[in-house]
């Protein structure tokens, strides 16, 4: 490769600009043109054509690693272009979204239509979870009055288990995921499921007669 | 009061390279860490050494009939120094409890 090369022959010129479709231009000057600069004189640098051919792969596999991580390791600018602000979305959201949605795909030999179900079912939860919280607030995760909207979050310690719609879905969830994973155990989760009925059944007689002291507020375990 | 700037592993071993070998650019610095960095990520981490200060970067000088793109050099800011040294001196102070 020489100076009468074209610039468009250089390994990583089409790279560059697929990239620009994508990254802004700081992580542009900051991640990917080093990137590829460091390609392109390794190539050079190269002995041999089957050197050359092995750098190539290389700073190519190097190069799609790249692209793939820089989006969770770098925060998307007010300057982002419009491709990354959709990939990554607010509070990387849409980047999650793309990673579930990649996970499906990759997993479909393994699970097959089971995904789909899965994807339904999740789907009618979160629907009904979302309706249930935004109807009966929860007391634990107060929310931040400076905020303009609500924050997306899992947050297990403000769901209240105990008793009431959430706690039921969150259990039979748990139970039947268990269940459709390990299906050998289902004796073992019979079993546990009638023991904590009766621990259940124990623990509200006791405390119908025995009033708690301490805010159920306070401790997870007293609500 | 501020926090104390954090210096993960792999930043204390890039600035390290950096102090004793700069400038650098990451190729470089992948082949120096003995396996310790990839090149799929070492520019990501670079590019967040340099946002905290604690490097900074130019691009080399193109040589009249050279083609391609200029490779990024990196050296360590006084900032970086300083915080590679005050890393090192609290690891060699807390050895024997990280040992234990």
């Amino acid at each position: 490769m020489t100076a009468s090369t074209p610039q468009h022959r250089l390994p990583g010129h089409r790279l560059l600009t697929l990239a620009r479709l994508v990254f802004d231009e700081p992580a542009i000057s900051t991640i990917i043109r080093p990137a590829l600069a460091d390609l392109q004189r390794e190539v050079q640098d190269a002995p041999g054509r089957a050197g050359r051919l092995s750098a190539r792969v290389r700073g190519y596999v190097a190069f799609w690693k790249l692209v793939v991580a820089a989006p969770f390791m770098f925060p998307v600018s007010p300057t982002a272009r419009p491709l990354t602000t959709l990939l990554l979305g607010a509070s990387g959201g849409n980047a999650l979204l793309v990673f579930v949605v990649a996970l499906a795909v990759v997993s479909w030999p393994m699970f097959g239509s089971f995904i789909v179900a899965a994807a339904i079912g999740g789907a009618f939860v979160a629907v009904v979870l979302r309706r249930w919280y935004t109807r009966h607030p929860s007391a634990l995760a107060p929310d931040n009055p400076m905020a303009s909207r609500p924050k997306a979050e899992i947050n297990l310690s403000s769901i209240p288990v105990a008793g009431d719609i959430g706690g039921l879905f969150f259990v039979v969830g748990a139970v039947m995921t268990v269940l459709l994973g390990v299906p050998a155990v289902r004796w073992f989760i019979l079993g546990s499921m009638i023991g904590g009925f009766v621990l259940a059944v124990g623990v509200f007689a006791w405390r119908s007669s025995h009033p708690a002291k301490v805010s159920a507020a306070s401790s997870i375990l007293l609500r | 009061m501020e926090s104390i700037p954090s210096l993960p592993p792999k930043e204390r071993l890039i600035l390290d390279l950096l102090v004793s070998e700069a400038p650098l650019f990451g190729l470089q610095l992948v082949a120096l860490s003995g396996g310790a960095l990839k090149r799929g990520t070492v520019y990501v981490t670079l590019g967040r050494m340099e946002a905290k200060g604690f490097l900074r970067s130019e691009q080399e000088a193109i040589p009249p009939g050279a083609i391609g793109l200029p490779r990024r050099m990196y050296y360590p800011t006084p900032l970086g120094q300083r915080v590679l040294r005050a890393w090192s001196l609290m690891a060699r102070e807390l050895v024997p409890e990280m040992q234990t």
